[in-house]
Order: structure tokens, then C-alpha cells, then sequence
């Protein structure tokens, strides 16, 4: 029983260390993030000899909101003559391919649509399959809830003048903000993932991450680090690892907002954190030990690479803590000092991305002074992701029942936008 | 019985203070007062945005104001006082039926606080303090040490020496900055605006952008007659851009070979430390140098160029875009294709051109000095300030 509880000690010992790293990680960026120099390098280049570039959209079954993306990238200011749009139509079964093929008949030679019938499902594959349709240095990528605004792609290409970047990621916004209290939350939180944590770790020349839409891939540097993964639930997290190890940074445009619609629904926001953990965990099985080696990465980026690949491993660690400490003080021991470190590392470790005085320091930046009344309700927010993040560790989204390599599962993410509906 | 009373007093008043601190959310959640999403700034990064809104605005009033001074009687011939319909004072000036006509804005304190509209030809008196807008739907000569709040002009501008504008110029013709100046703020001209010595800006813009004042003698020795740089996009697919050797045999240009420290791959050296590239050689890829590069005489980058520092000299050539994290030094007679990004101090020195005609690019940096003879087509970001160093 000793030996147990000495093991249970040394274990709860690591766990508050690693809870008290991410801690003061969470005030770094916030403390930088208000009051340190703030770096946008490349928002001033409005005029350039812009690159032809690709932007793909993948599409599946999204009737609803297709033809707002394209509308709007079309109503952009993006030179014509160095722009071609591909949306991945992946085996909809909706009027999203009938959707495409109008745009293809009215914008021929702009827009090009590809029609997926089979292969591998999901996004990396999709970008895959369009790699040899690509044309230009730079592709860019969005979902197809997202709305880009008329000066998006020039702000997102800007970056890639900088022989060094291999990747651009723009902020996310929630448009459908206001419609229910979860909503809400992730209005909270997605700002303050962006408007703190990315651009703190753009500021800190650290490893601001590529997250799959509303950005942009070189391609010369996709092609180096091998091209899509396909076995991988999450491309984003996975490719800007793979930039890092070969040597391309990935920049963050805080200023190159664009408008996405976010879950209304609790168990489409739950599917949604179990893929984003497994696929986060499985980039940290697969670089932690590479990003440890790499030397010509700097101490920082490899502390802040390691760090943000153990993200979604943090819920599970707090809560292996407080098991740790019942255990050890119904043995006998003395755990009060444990106890009190681990309840200040705790508080300040909830969330994903983004504690709660990180939300505060977002709304603040935003100007959004009412909507930080919500902080306290964002601790139901954090017991869903906890449960979500425990499921997503426990049961993975691989198909493992053929008899070939397990298989990534797709959840269509649901659209609330009607179709023909005015946007911004 | 007092025993559970008081556990229920302390549970009581223990979940009542818990829910104190949730008051504040349960409001908003209820009474949703702050749902809307955020508000995207969408173009008001654009250099002419306040002209355009003024010129919009200005637009609107010009009926009601000609209408006005038709049925004035004998409106004064420096234009007359007039009201906009939000109030504002304002000083109008009609157009006259001779266009070559120049008139002369009255030297009047009180049109410091009036909105200056003239649809006619216009000059300043020197030492004029116009604390609001001024719109002149022709061309501006404004005289020595004026102070402007912002000006849009619809043909050519001419600002006096020492003059100020507080906050943006507009001109549709060009603009001519007289010496000693300072633009805070944004100018614009959609033809040439010419700098004097001494002139300080934050962010310019126009096709062409010269620096005066370099000597005949000096032009012809900085200014090479190599032939014009392309943009390295253009110039090979990306695939392409590590040229192969056959490739390179055909060019017979003095290829230099990347260092042994350089890590070599699709199109890029990377090096750690510092750099230099000979004088007279060519670079066939992008360049990123953690420390120091300098870039020898008459050297030519076909790739991009990144590094902490850039030290360039004379008559380099760089077909596409140079990055640097703290300083960079373009020498005389340089070229540069390609946006110049620079997070510390840029100097672009004697008779360099950045972009080209028709071929607009962006120099962004902290702060930007301009040599004499020096040429930027398109826009330039001095987050600070800017300045002409002649």
C-alpha cells in the first residue's frame, strides 16, 4: 500500500507540474496579449503582384450555404486572372452538385468543381484528390459555412511573400453568435482562442497553428512535408507539425476574420471536440518525440509545439489529479498543499484552448463588454468538453471493422443557415 | 433539529453567495443584450477610405449648396458661408465660369472651424490653419506652413514647405509634398506624388512615388541600365523553382552554389547565421538567412529573401519579396519586384526602385527611410514615421 501511494504521489507530483506549466502558459499569452508588442507583419501589403492561387471548399451535402462562399469569393477584389476556385463536392446527395455545376456553367474557367463518388471519406482525402487540380503557389482552404469577406484572400495570401511561411491562418468568427446560450459560448471561446492564444503565439514568434479553414497551404511546402493525410481526423493540427519539423513557420493574420457558423446543438458540439481530441492526441503520439529532436527549431517553438500538441490532454490530467488526491488522502497522507496548488492549476486550466481570463481579455479587446457576463456559465461549457475529451480518448472516430488499415469517421457537421438567406 | 436547521442556514446561504456570482450571466443570458456578432472592419484598411466617404459625403451636399448660392445675391468673391445639413459651418466657393481662374480662400480666422468646399481652383494662404475638411473639385495650391485637417482634391495638389496635414490627402491628379512637410495619417494621389527633402508621411500611396532632389551626375552612376527584373511567381511555376542544370547552363549567369551549412530543398536555402552573397552572383532560390545577409554589389535574387538583417549594397537586383525581423538597407540603384516587409527600420537608399509601372507593390516597415532619386510604385507603411533623407 506504500509503494501505491508513493506512486500516486509522485504521479499527482507530475501531474500539478505539468497543470501549473499550462497555467502560466494561459497568463503568458494573456499578459502579452494586453500589454506586450503585438505583431501583424504582413496586414499593410495590399499591393503586390499577387500569385495565382487555388481555393478549395470542402463540400458535403451543404445545400444551404454553398453558394454564399462562392458568392462572396466571387464579389472579392482576389485579380481574376490569378484565381481559380475548386469546390470538393464529396459524394453529396443533395442539390450541392447541381449547386456547383451552375456556378461552373456561369464562371467557366474560374469556377471548377470536382465531384467525389468514391475513395476515402472526409476533407484531407478531398484535398488530396484536388492536389492535381491545383494550380498556382498557394492554396487556400475554407468550409463551406464560412463567408469570406471582400479583401480575405489578398490578406491571407500577403503572408506568402515571406519565403519562410508555409502556412496562413485567419480568424474564425461566429456569425450565428446570438442564437442560444451555446452559441454563445463558443462565440467566448473562439475569440478568445484567436484574439489571445493564436495572436499571443504569433507576437512570441511560437507555433501559432494552421487550423484547416480560413487559411492557406504553400503548396512547394505541402509537397515537401508529404502532401494530405487522409488517416487523420485532424489535417489542421497534423500539417502544421509537419511544416514545423520541415522547416516552414506558420503565421497568424488576427485581422483576416471571416464569418463561420458554430454548432447550436450539444451533441454536434460533442462529436465535434471528440474528432478535434483524437485527432490532436494522434499529432501528439506522432511529433512529440520529433519535435524533442528537431535542433533547428528554436527552445521556445519546441516548448510551445509540445505544449499545444498535449492540449486535449489536459482535462484528463486534472481530472486523474483529483482522483489521485482522494486516493491519497483516504491513505493516510497529507495532500492539503497538493490540494491547494492543484485547485489554483485547475481553475486555470479549464477550457481547451483558453482559460477563462483569456475569454475575459478577448471580450475585452473586442469591445464586448456585456457578453463577458457569461464567464461563470462557461464552466458547463468545460464539463461537456471534459466528458467529450474523455469519450474522444476512450473510443477514437477510426473504423476499424474491414479488414484493411482503420478508416477515419466523418460527422457531418450541421448547417443553420436556410438556404437563400441574406448574409453579411 | 438546530443542528440541521443551521446545515440547511449554512447550505442556504452557502448556494445563495454561489449564485450571487451567477447573477450577472443570467441577465445577459435573459435580457441578451450583447448577441450580435462581431463586427468585421471590412475596408476600412483601404488607404482612400475616409476620402471616399468624405467625397460621398461632399457629393450630397453640392446640390443644396449651388442651389444656395444661386439664390444668394451677390455671394463674395472668395466664396460665401453656407450651412451642411448636419449643421456644420462651412465656406463655399462656386465654380466660376473662367476654369483658369485661382481663387484665393480668404484669410479669415473663423474658416478654420468651416468645412471648406470649392468648386473651383484654389490656393491657400501660407500660414492657414483649416481645422476641418477641405474638398476642392479642381486643383489645390496651398501655401507655405498651412496646416490641413484632411483634403481631397479632384485634380492636382501642391502642398507649400513646412505644411501639415493632420490627418488624410486625397488627390486624384498628383501631389506634390513641398519640403519640411509632414503627412500624418494616410495620402493618396492616383498619379505621381513627389516628396522634397525633409518631408515625414506614415502611409502614401500612388502609382508612382519619387523622392526629388538627386543630382543628374548621381542619377547616371547609381541608376543601372540592367534589364528589368520579373516577379519570380511569374517567372517559373513552383515546381520549377529549383532550376534544373540544363536549365541553369542556358541562363550563363554566375550561379552561386549554397553553403554547406545551407539546408537545400525545393527551391529554398535555409541558413542558420549569418550570410553573404558575393558581389555580381546570382541566386537562383528564396533565401532565408536566420542572421545577418548582405548582398554584394550588383548581385541578383531570383527567389525571395528573408532574414533577421539585410544589408544590401549597390545595384541589386531582387525579383521578388525581402522579409526582415529588424533592419533592412536596400544601396543605390536597387530593384526590388516584390513587397518589402520589414519589422524594424527600412532604408531604401539613392535612386532604388521598388515595384514598377503598372507593377504596384507595398513597402511596410516600422519606420522608412527614402534616399534622394528613390521610386516606389504603389504604397508605403510607415507605422511610425517615414522620412526623406536627402
Amino acid at each position: 500500500v506504500s509503494l501505491f501511494l508513493d506512486i500516486c504521489t509522485w504521479l499527482l507530483t507530475g501531474i500539478v507540474a505539468v497543470l501549473c506549466v499550462y497555467t502560466v502558459r494561459h497568463y503568458l499569452f494573456t499578459v502579452n496579449r494586453l500589454f506586450g508588442k503585438q505583431r501583424h507583419p504582413y496586414v499593410d501589403v495590399e499591393l503586390a503582384r499577387w500569385p495565382h492561387i487555388t481555393v478549395c471548399i470542402a463540400a458535403h451535402n451543404e445545400e444551404q450555404v454553398i453558394a454564399h462562399i462562392i458568392d462572396a469569393l466571387l464579389a472579392g477584389d482576389y485579380p481574376r486572372d490569378r484565381l481559380t476556385i475548386i469546390p470538393l463536392n464529396d459524394r453529396s446527395t443533395d442539390r450541392t452538385a447541381e449547386i456547383l455545376d451552375g456556378y461552373s456553367a456561369t464562371h467557366p474557367g474560374l469556377v471548377r468543381p470536382i465531384h467525389r463518388l468514391d475513395g476515402p471519406p472526409g476533407k484531407a482525402a478531398a484535398l488530396r484528390d484536388a492536389m492535381a487540380h491545383v494550380r498556382g503557389e498557394v492554396l487556400i482552404v475554407f468550409d463551406a459555412d464560412y463567408l469570406p469577406g471582400k479583401s480575405l484572400l489578398r490578406q491571407l495570401v500577403a503572408p506568402f511573400f515571406d519565403p519562410q511561411v508555409g502556412a496562413v491562418m485567419g480568424r474564425v468568427v461566429p456569425l450565428n453568435a446570438g442564437s442560444n446560450l451555446l452559441t454563445r459560448m463558443l462565440d467566448l471561446e473562439r475569440s478568445a482562442g484567436y484574439q489571445v492564444d493564436q495572436q499571443a503565439r504569433m507576437n512570441l514568434k511560437l507555433v501559432p497553428q494552421y487550423g484547416g479553414t480560413v487559411g492557406g497551404v504553400r503548396v512547394r511546402a505541402l509537397e515537401q512535408c508529404g502532401g494530405w493525410r487522409t488517416d487523420t481526423l485532424t489535417e489542421d493540427t497534423d500539417l502544421t507539425y509537419r511544416l514545423l519539423l520541415c522547416g516552414w513557420e506558420t503565421v497568424y493574420q488576427n485581422r483576416s476574420e471571416c464569418y463561420e457558423e458554430v454548432p447550436e446543438q450539444w451533441p454536434v458540439r460533442v462529436r465535434q471536440i471528440i474528432r478535434w481530441a483524437d485527432g490532436h492526441n494522434q499529432a501528439m503520439r506522432d511529433y512529440s518525440f520529433a519535435l524533442l529532436r528537431e535542433r533547428v527549431l528554436g527552445l521556445r517553438q519546441r516548448i510551445d509545439g509540445l505544449l499545444l500538441l498535449g492540449v486535449y490532454t489536459v482535462a484528463s490530467m486534472t481530472l486523474a489529479g483529483w482522483l489521485l488526491t482522494l486516493i491519497i488522502w483516504y491513505g493516510g497522507r497529507g495532500v492539503t498543499g497538493f490540494s491547494a496548488v492543484l485547485i489554483v492549476a485547475s481553475y486555470n486550466t479549464l477550457g481547451n484552448f483558453a482559460s477563462f481570463f483569456e475569454v475575459a481579455a478577448a471580450a475585452r479587446l473586442d469591445g464586448h463588454s456585456a457578453r463577458v457576463r457569461l464567464l461563470p456559465l462557461l464552466l458547463m461549457g468545460y464539463l461537456v468538453t471534459l466528458i467529450a475529451v474523455l469519450r474522444g480518448i476512450a473510443r477514437g472516430r477510426r473504423d476499424r471493422s474491414g479488414d484493411g488499415p482503420p478508416t477515419v469517421i466523418w460527422d457531418k457537421t450541421c448547417r443553420y443557415r436556410l438556404e437563400g438567406s441574406e448574409v453579411p | 433539529v438546530r443542528s440541521a436547521f443551521a446545515a440547511l442556514l449554512v447550505t442556504a446561504i452557502a448556494t445563495g453567495w454561489f449564485g450571487l456570482s451567477l447573477l450577472p450571466a443570467l441577465r445577459e443570458l435573459l435580457v441578451r443584450t450583447d448577441v450580435e456578432p462581431l463586427q468585421l472592419m471590412r475596408g476600412a484598411g483601404d488607404i482612400r477610405h475616409f476620402a471616399i466617404s468624405f467625397r460621398r459625403f461632399v457629393n450630397a451636399e453640392l446640390p443644396q449648396l449651388a442651389q444656395h448660392a444661386s439664390s444668394t445675391s451677390g455671394p463674395g468673391a472668395h466664396g460665401f458661408p453656407a450651412s451642411l445639413r448636419d449643421g456644420a459651418s462651412a465656406w463655399y466657393i462656386p465654380a466660376r465660369g473662367d476654369h483658369t481662374a485661382t481663387i484665393a480662400l480668404p484669410d479669415a480666422s473663423d474658416l478654420s472651424e468651416r468645412v471648406v468646399i470649392s468648386e473651383a481652383e484654389l490656393m491657400i494662404p501660407s500660414g492657414a490653419l483649416l481645422l476641418k475638411e477641405l474638398f476642392v473639385d479642381s486643383s489645390l495650391r496651398g501655401g507655405d506652413s498651412a496646416v490641413y485637417r484632411a483634403v481631397l482634391v479632384t485634380g492636382n495638389a501642391t502642398l507649400g514647405s513646412a505644411s501639415t496635414v493632420l490627418r488624410w490627402i486625397d488627390a486624384d491628379g498628383d501631389l506634390e509634398v513641398g519640403e519640411r512637410s509632414v503627412l500624418h495619417g494616410r495620402a493618396s494621389a492616383y498619379g505621381t506624388m513627389t516628396l522634397e527633402r525633409g518631408v515625414r508621411f506614415q502611409r502614401i500611396a500612388a502609382p508612382r512615388i519619387c523622392v526629388a532632389g538627386l543630382r543628374a551626375a548621381r542619377w547616371s552612376d547609381v541608376r543601372q541600365e540592367a534589364s528589368e527584373p520579373t516577379f519570380a511567381w511569374d517567372a517559373a511555376p513552383a515546381r520549377e523553382r529549383v532550376l534544373t542544370k540544363a536549365v541553369r547552363d542556358t541562363l550563363s549567369l554566375e550561379m552561386l552554389v549554397p553553403p554547406d551549412s545551407a539546408k537545400v530543398s525545393f527551391g529554398r536555402w535555409l541558413i542558420d547565421g549569418d550570410f553573404t552573397v558575393p558581389a555580381g552572383a546570382t541566386v537562383d532560390s528564396d533565401l532565408v538567412v536566420s542572421g545577418v545577409l548582405k548582398i554584394g554589389e550588383g548581385a541578383t535574387v531570383r527567389g525571395a529573401v528573408k532574414s533577421a538583417t539585410l544589408m544590401g549594397e549597390d545595384r541589386v537586383v531582387y525579383h521578388d519579396a525581402i522579409v526582415a525581423t529588424s533592419y533592412m538597407v536596400l544601396g543605390a540603384g536597387s530593384k526590388v519586384v516584390g513587397p518589402v516587409v520589414v519589422e524594424g527600420e527600412a532604408v531604401v537608399g539613392e535612386g532604388c526602385r521598388v515595384g514598377g509601372p503598372g507593377d504596384e507593390t507595398t513597402i511596410s516597415a516600422v519606420s522608412v527611410r527614402l534616399g534622394a532619386g528613390a521610386e516606389v510604385y504603389g504604397e508605403i507603411w510607415a507605422r511610425e514615421w517615414g522620412s526623406v533623407d536627402l
